[in-house]
């Protein structure tokens, strides 16, 4: 027996499923084909991935991932930020910024995939190197005001993405 | 249905050892299907032995369900794979249930109050193995070096958004460490557990914010490392050779106290031969005698007496610079003492 469900029936007056769907098209056509940015989902396979044991960490090279997915989405890549290893000031690094994804759901569903948090995501900064970030917040919940059309359903997802260091991930 | 009237749990049908024996079966049991050594301990042994304590020991269920317990790390991925069985359909993880978090930062063991260890790294004898190698017998010696002592903070929350739970964990807890410590097996090494402090993190405090309880158990663990590494299989010493020097000649003469009378003009020449004594030797004449009589005391045979090779007999005359050789005839295992008696001349 299926799940009950209940019609939307918000801002009904104005607004419904068909402008929905105009709206999110259109703001696809412009993300998708006008923006055209691009990321590399990487899903652990979480049946093949090697882990410790007691931990649950992953071993050196023990990520196992589903076939990477690309995604259009539209891409926020934060400054790098200046930091040090100790904490009296001493050898200095420059970390990547945070990343913040915003990615139309109907999008996800298309491509049948979903982003969990603890996915890899890879961005290609230049023609020849790829970073890579660790989702944070995948954004599930996508059903706040700013997430919708006029308060109507959500439409996209906003995740957060944290950098990764090689040791962890290192993609392709 | 009810438990019968009287019903027990924990029959010992066994006896139970207590004292010397006691502590045999603990050593027996670290050895047991070990290869003469005991097994090591690492970190990590002493982590998943906590973890097995929690989950296997404790064994908190809330009605008939047990509570996941879960181990955390940095790691992001690790706390998914570790959690994603327990999240829902937006993979939020749903009270009650407990972590574990180990302080990364392990501390100088206390549990051996605090004395310092023994200097360098020194390997004591576990024990002696007989081995055959077909040629010879020996002994492999199995040495270990003194375990070292750490401290390890292990920090147990539960969540639980219902006192009842939170209660009951709580009593477990309690229970469990009544009598001050509880002890785990590493690897069959036993260590102490010591129930350091009991906290609330709960979030109650944000009456505009999801309200659950969060009750901390600071639990410290008394525990060592035995690296593997560190031990040692030494043969040890299967063969010897003794070398003892002897010479076939006794350095030890027969001692001669001369004891002259110048009043007189007497002189007695007393010869001293103790066992294993040198039975023929000879004294240089310091002055002129005449010797006139030979007094036997003890132990002697006979006497034979050569002046510059010449054999005489008393009544005789030596001059001062000839040599008399004295062959004494006796039971050489015994002490013997005869007296030359003379006058000056």
């Amino acid at each position: 027996m299926g799940q009950n469900k209940v019609p939307i029936n918000r801002a009904d007056k104005f607004f419904s499923g068909e402008d929905f769907d105009l709206e999110i098209e259109m703001g696809r056509e412009y993300l998708e084909g006008d923006l055209n940015m691009t990321v590399i989902l990487f899903r652990v396979d979480r049946i093949s991935t090697e882990t410790d044991s007691i931990y649950g960490e992953t071993v050196k090279d023990g990520i196992r991932y589903l076939p990477p997915v690309e995604i259009k989405c539209l891409v926020n890549l934060m400054e790098p930020e200046n930091k040090t290893y100790n904490s009296d000031g001493s050898l200095r690094y420059l970390q990547d910024g945070q990343l913040t994804l915003t990615i139309y759901q109907k999008h996800l569903e298309e491509l049948g995939v979903d982003i969990t948090y603890g996915d890899y995501i890879g961005y290609q900064v230049t023609e020849s190197e790829m970073r890579y970030f660790s989702v944070v917040n995948d954004g599930i919940k996508n059903y706040n005001n700013s997430n919708t059309i006029l308060g109507y359903k959500g439409a996209y997802r906003r995740i957060l993405c944290a950098p990764v260091d090689k040791s962890e991930f290192r993609g392709f | 249905m009810g438990v019968p009237k009287g019903f027990r749990k924990n029959i010992k049908l066994y006896p139970q050892k207590v004292g010397v024996e006691r502590r045999q079966e603990m050593l027996d049991a670290i050895n047991y299907k070990a290869s003469y050594l005991p097994r090591g301990v690492m970190y990590e042994d002493m982590d998943a032995s906590f973890i097995d304590f929690i989950k296997k020991e404790v064994n908190f269920s809330v009605n008939g369900e047990t509570i996941p317990v879960i181990f955390l790390t940095i790691q992001r991925w690790a706390e998914l794979a570790r959690t994603w069985e327990f999240t829902g359909e937006f993979k939020d993880l749903s009270v009650p249930f407990i972590t574990i978090v180990r302080k990364p930062d392990v501390q100088e063991g206390s549990n051996q109050q605090g004395l310092w260890n023994i200097p360098g790294r020194p390997t004591f004898t576990y024990i002696k193995v007989p081995r055959w190698d077909g040629v010879r017998k020996g002994i492999d010696v199995y040495k270990i070096p003194q375990p070292v002592s750490v401290d390890i903070t292990y920090e147990v929350r539960i969540f639980s958004n219902k006192m009842r739970e939170v209660n009951s964990f709580n009593t477990k807890i309690q229970q469990i460490f009544r009598s001050r410590q509880h002890y785990i097996n590493p690897n069959e090494h036993p260590m102490p557990l010591h129930l350091e402090n009991i906290g609330d993190e709960s979030n109650i405090d944000d009456f505009e914010n999801r309200k659950f309880y969060v009750q901390l158990f600071e639990v410290l663990l008394k525990g060592y490392i035995m690296d593997e590494k560190e031990f040692e299989v030494v043969p040890a010493i299967d063969r010897t050779m003794l070398f003892t020097e002897v010479s076939e000649s006794l350095n030890n003469s027969p001692k001669i106290v001369i004891n002259s009378n110048e009043n007189n003009k007497t002189v007695t020449f007393t010869v001293i031969a103790k066992p294993m004594s040198e039975s023929e030797f000879s004294t240089k004449i310091d002055f002129n005698y005449r010797f006139l009589r030979l007094n036997i005391i003890n132990n002697v045979t006979s006497v034979e007496l050569l002046l510059d090779g010449k054999t005489v007999e008393v009544p005789f005359v030596a001059m001062a610079g000839q040599t008399l050789r004295i062959k004494i005839h006796r039971d050489i295992n015994k002490t013997a003492k005869f007296q030359l008696l003379g006058n000056l001349i």
